[in-house]
């Protein structure tokens, strides 16, 4: 058990996969409100972070805590981190052509409104419920009518893991390289669903590798991870220094 | 009776009545002839032979052949005829069509014996088990003569019903012929209660420019045996669209025969076998071009589950001269536990030039990144295996143009075996 404000809170977080060490006694904590920008080079663990949040069958937790709203939860099902309020934006995003976007969000919608102790929504109540979801995010309707994630470009799947996220409402949103594959116009489309979705209540955790998404989504806090730990913290001029200089002063 | 349905389908009475003595001496003389030299390679096949050994050690004295013409029919049966208030329906109890409830379209011509002469069992392999036992044994032979130019507002439904309470053995056969230009859905539902041995016969005939979109089901209660055969020939510019499930039984051996004789024929199939428990099916299937210009697509997908096997084995022919050919062939397996077994064997066997053949085959288990996927969205590791489930499928019977109670009845029977899974 954990006492603070914070809505995540990570210590001295030790995690391997099959045996390799990834993470290693990692410390972070997010309150409600603020944004978390976490960058580094490629394999320094940012995306295992991630998954290891929304504990990923694969990712062994070797030693430390993760607290949720003070509630520890190293041991919880990844099915249960959802529905508590933790969302994982994936970097690859899955396709699974038989199953329609509809229904994937109206069931997943109506298995976290269960866990809330809200009432489900039958597809015309979803329907009216998810419309200015997709306005916000510039989407069409028949959207909605097509496999999940199925033939989506790249810029329609990060759309969809932002519309998911809508629908969710999660207290913390882990958002896995929602920028890479976005060309510019898409990028601002999703920026401004991620603005729009932010409050004072809820906390966001950028996984990046670059500055330019950070230009439309402010960060509270910049963090550099190499490996496994956070090996610098600071504004957001530290996003800009790296932009400029790259990861080897560090 | 209707008495002006009789005709129509005709029933043919020239086979003496047999006894369960004549099985037992057609099975040995099939066992004789087409399993002593097997190989041990293929273990479904090897099961095959081992099953039917069995059969020929044990038990298989008590099974009765239904040669009765008076009936006892069960409130079940009649229930579940009812049940197809949406379609026509020629229902078949115990190897028998029961006119009192048969069901079709007024303007269907008489039937007229001499045309299926020259057609009865030319789609099927007399070489394989059950099409041997049913050729010596079957009493009564249903044709349906579609006339050209026929078409129907509703589908056709042949319910074939066995209901024992006692072990009995069933031989059914029926043939369709579509006339030219004919269009019509037929549905084909094989069901039953009790334990019994099931082999049945279906042949279909597509006259030029007939249309035929069907739907056969293996229903069959988890106690029985079931032995298939279904054989279709398709003339020029005709069109078969064959969706298939098998879901019941305890074993099921279907080998199934395509012909494809006229140019421009095309054939699709696209099938759902489900097995679970300690089910056994052996598929064959056998798509022959025969003709130039025919094309065909064949989707069979296979979910086992628990301790049960699927076999599949796919091949497509093409005749030489048959240019301009287009067959394409799929086969998916999906195993849900460790040990159940699919096997899944396609093979194309192309004698002509200038023709265009692609065929695959995949098994495998749940994607664990899918059910990661849907589970990191609040949605718990069951509702999620489900979905991926009907996923896999989902694709077969979007084709099926139409809504009825044998549709409903498919995806709710396959939606209680998700259950389980």
């Amino acid at each position: 058990m954990s006492d603070t404000k914070a809505i995540l809170k990570i210590e001295d977080l030790t995690v391997s996969i099959q045996e390799k060490k990834i993470i290693d006694k990692l410390n972070i904590e997010v309150l409600p409100g603020q944004v978390h920008a976490i960058m580094g080079k490629n394999g320094s663990g940012k995306s295992t972070l991630g998954k290891v949040l929304s504990r990923h069958p694969d990712y062994n937790i070797d030693s430390g805590n993760i607290y949720f709203e003070n509630k520890l939860i190293n041991e919880e099902e990844p099915h249960e981190i959802a529905r508590e309020g933790i969302f994982l934006g994936f970097q690859y995003p899955i396709e699974i052509p038989g199953v329609t976007n509809s229904s994937f969000l109206r069931l997943s919608y109506n298995s976290v409104a269960k866990h809330k102790g809200l009432d489900e929504l039958d597809p015309l109540e979803f329907n009216e419920f998810i419309q200015p979801k997709l306005d916000l995010l510039k989407i069409d309707k028949s959207f909605l009518d097509r496999g999940l994630n199925s033939g989506f470009s790249g810029g329609e799947k990060k759309r969809n893991e932002i519309l998911q996220m809508a629908v969710l409402d999660p207290k913390i949103a882990v958002l896995d390289e929602t920028d890479s594959g976005l060309d510019i116009d898409a990028l601002k489309i999703v920026a401004h669903g991620i603005n729009a979705l932010k409050s004072s209540n809820n906390a966001i955790i950028l996984i990046t590798h670059y500055q330019r998404l950070l230009n439309y989504i402010e960060p509270d806090f910049v963090h550099v991870m190499s490996a496994g730990k956070i090996i610098k913290s600071g504004d957001k001029s530290l996003a800009i220094e790296l932009e400029n200089k790259g990861y080897d002063w560090l | 009776m209707n008495t002006n349905i009789e005709p129509i389908i005709k029933q043919i009475k020239n086979i003496d009545p047999i006894s369960s003595s004549s099985w037992i001496d057609g099975i040995k003389l099939y066992a004789q002839q087409y399993f002593s030299d097997k190989s041990d390679q293929n273990l479904l096949a090897d099961k095959d032979a081992f099953y039917i050994n069995n059969l020929l050690k044990t038990d298989f004295l008590d099974y009765k052949i239904q040669i009765s013409d008076s009936l006892n029919i069960s409130d079940h049966f009649v229930e579940t005829v009812k049940s197809f208030n949406d379609s026509y329906i020629i229902p078949i109890y115990n190897s028998n069509i029961i006119y009192e409830f048969v069901d079709l379209p007024e303007n269907l011509t008489l039937d007229n014996s001499a045309v299926f002469k020259n057609h009865l069992g030319s789609t099927i392999s007399h070489k394989n088990f059950s099409s041997f036992l049913n050729f010596l044994v079957a009493k009564n032979l249903y044709l349906i003569n579609i006339p050209d130019d026929f078409t129907t507002d509703k589908p056709i439904v042949f319910l074939n019903y066995c209901d024992h309470s006692t072990t009995s053995i069933n031989n059914t056969r029926i043939a369709l012929l579509a006339g030219a230009n004919s269009r019509l859905t037929v549905n084909e539902v094989f069901t039953g209660t009790g334990q019994y041995i099931r082999n049945s016969i279906t042949e279909l005939f597509l006259q030029k420019n007939s249309y035929i979109d069907f739907l056969h089901i293996d229903d069959d209660s988890d106690s029985s045996h079931t032995f298939s055969n279904f054989g279709s020939s398709l003339s020029e510019r005709s069109s078969l669209n064959l969706w298939s499930s098998s879901i019941g039984g305890s074993y099921i051996n279907s080998c199934n025969f395509y012909q494809l004789i006229g140019e421009e024929s095309t054939f699709k199939n696209y099938g759902l076998n489900f097995s679970s428990h300690n089910q056994i099916y052996i598929f064959t299937s056998s798509i022959e071009h025969l003709f130039k210009s025919a094309n065909s697509e064949q989707i069979q997908k296979s979910i086992s589950d628990d301790s049960s096997k699927i076999n599949f084995s796919g091949t497509i022919f093409v005749e030489k001269e048959c240019v301009d050919t287009d067959a394409k062939q799929l086969l998916r397996g999906l195993q849900l536990s460790p040990k159940s077994k699919i096997n899944l064997s396609p093979e194309l066997q192309i004698l002509a030039d200038d023709v265009k053949c692609a065929h695959g085959a995949t098994i495998g288990q749940i994607n664990d990144d899918e059910l990661f996927y849907l589970e990191s969205r609040g949605i718990d590791k069951i509702s999620a295996k489900k979905m991926l489930l009907e996923s896999f499928f989902a694709d077969l019977f979007i084709g099926i143009n139409q809504k009825s109670a044998i549709i409903n009845n498919l995806m709710t029977k396959i939606k209680e075996k998700l259950k389980n899974v």
